[in-house]
């Protein structure tokens, strides 16, 4: 006879269930991102030997990562953005979870998915290393200056680990917002006056440059990750409540 | 074993009301039938019950708790909707159940794996390509698979060929014979699935309007057949579902509660008495008022 039984372990039985069906979704997400950073390396490739032909000898080249960077972005918004949709939610709460570990379990399924989306990038960018590399060797007069080097690739790694899931954080809370019409009112009833007064304005602008005031790396990361949770929360609190149609 | 207690329930989509003031008790380990219509209000019952909508008005309690977004109740309640479509769509059959054997504490993998072979369901195909009969098949296997306590089942047989339909009871009975659960299935195909259910709910414009054990359902109503003037005098006082005349005979769909001097009266005429069939039955209580059912 089953019989129903409650325990911490339906909490993380749940959140593996969460971010495993995030990270099953990464084989779509990461057809279209092979795509483009593929045809990014091409043209890149292309560029390159044009460039050689036409004797310029000197060539600056990280265009996969910059594409890669381009590419993840558009997708951790559409990401975001469809996580509040009725057909997401209904297909997400097929399984047993609740909001808590669908807002966390997705959370964490992303911070893996775009780390998994950049070393694919970083793959690409290896090629494009390569590349230039036997293109140097055919030609003696030919020479590339590349300014990564593994210290600041680490860095800008985390770094734009942390600007992706600010945006997909933001995405996400933003559309969540969007089904609460008194908060859309008020948003935009703030946003018209800040249009007739200075302060409001300077004020949003302050608080928007908190977060993206160039500082250092570790200051970045805090704030970024932060407003991250909090974003993440807020986005959990504003469909706390929502049904599953 | 679910413990379902529903009071005074309402369910509200702006103006349109589909649940109205349910009040019902569903508790121990049966499979229990939910009838109904289209817009009846069925799979809002059910997700009601499942956590997904909440009440407008009244209460749900499933084993003294709130089902809405309760990770307690979810985790041991296994909810297969009509129509069911996974993220991106892109998934194989067998990543489908490799996440609800993750997300289900119960799975049984041995069984997922025999009904897919039984059912000649191939776990390498994605679940988008698969015809809707098929992807009601896998569907129904992650609900006896996941051996959850409380199983609702929306309309599960919907695009399953007669075939399939069959051999699907078949493995719930089975199923449920070695697992004893509650189940919880609607259809508007009571008659093949009577011999299933141990308890029906009749559900009609968001009012139960019936609740009762299938043996009872069975003996809920008679057909009177007989000669028209003979009929005709019985009538007068009965609850009549439909009258058809065929010639000078007069055939009538009446409530079974006769009394013995109608008995008596039944066997001096010689009427032909005999139990309606539960899917006559249930058009005759869900048909809508205004409906005519007289056949003449």
């Amino acid at each position: 006879m089953r019989r129903f039984s409650l325990n911490k372990n339906d909490v993380i039985r749940s959140l593996r269930g969460t971010i495993y069906y995030s990270i099953l979704d990464l084989k779509e997400i990461a057809f279209y991102f092979l795509i483009i950073i593929g045809v990014s390396l091409l043209v890149s490739v292309i560029g390159l030997v044009v460039s050689v032909i036409n004797n310029k000898n000197s060539s600056v080249y990280s265009g996969t990562l910059n594409m890669g960077a381009l590419a993840a972005v558009i997708m951790v918004i559409i990401i975001g953005v469809q996580m509040t949709t009725k057909k997401e939610l209904r297909s997400s709460f097929i399984f047993p979870t609740n909001k808590k570990t669908y807002v966390l379990g997705n959370f964490i399924g992303m911070v893996i998915n775009i780390s998994l989306l950049m070393l694919i990038a970083s793959l690409f960018l290896v090629m494009e290393m390569l590349v230039i590399k036997t293109i140097s060797n055919f030609n003696a007069d030919f020479f590339f200056t590349s300014n990564i080097t593994p210290a600041n690739y680490l860095i800008g790694f985390w770094l734009l680990l942390t600007v992706l899931i600010i945006i997909y954080s933001l995405s996400f809370c933003l559309l969540a917002v969007k089904n609460k019409k008194l908060l859309v009112l008020i948003v935009v009833f703030i946003l018209a006056l800040a249009v007739f007064l200075p302060v409001i304005w300077q004020g949003l602008w302050s608080f928007v440059l908190f977060f993206v005031r160039p500082e250092s790396v570790l200051l970045f990361s805090l704030k970024g990750w932060l407003l991250a949770f909090v974003l993440n929360i807020l986005g959990y609190m504003l469909i706390k409540q929502r049904e599953v149609f | 074993m679910a413990d379902i207690k529903i009071k005074d329930l309402t369910k509200k989509f702006r103006q349109t009301i589909a649940l109205n003031h349910i009040s019902l008790s569903l508790g121990g380990n049966k499979i229990i039938g939910l009838i109904g219509r289209n817009g009846s209000g069925k799979t809002t019952f059910l997700k009601t019950i499942a956590g997904h909508l909440k009440a407008s008005s009244g209460e749900i309690t499933v084993n003294d708790q709130n089902p809405f977004d309760n990770l307690s109740i979810q985790s041991d309640l296994c909810f297969i909707p009509d129509e069911v479509n996974y993220h991106w769509s892109e998934l194989k059959v067998n990543e489908l159940f490799k996440l609800a054997s993750i997300f289900y504490k119960n799975w049984d993998a041995e069984l997922a794996a025999e009904l897919l072979k039984e059912f000649k369901l191939e776990g390498k195909k994605n679940y988008d390509d698969l015809s809707r009969g098929m992807k009601s098949m896998i569907n129904v296997v992650i609900g006896l698979a996941s051996q959850a306590p409380l199983t609702i089942y929306d309309e599960p047989t919907l695009g399953l060929d007669a075939v399939m339909r069959k051999r699907f009871y078949s493995h719930l009975l089975d199923d449920y014979n070695q697992h004893p659960r509650n189940i919880i299935i609607s259809s508007h195909l009571i008659n093949e699935a009577e011999n299933l259910m141990e308890e029906v709910l009749i559900i009609k414009q968001g009012e139960i309007i019936l609740y009762k054990k299938i043996e009872d359902l069975r003996q809920y109503a008679v057909n009177l057949n007989g000669r028209e003037e003979v009929v005709q005098p019985l009538l007068e006082k009965k609850e009549v579902y439909e009258q058809r005349r065929l010639g000078r005979s007069l055939i009538a769909a009446v409530k079974n509660d006769l009394t013995s001097a109608d008995r008596d009266y039944i066997r001096e005429n010689d009427l032909d008495i005999s139990y309606v069939p539960l899917q006559e039955l249930f058009i005759y209580l869900t048909g809508q008022e205004g409906e005519e059912n007289e056949k003449v």
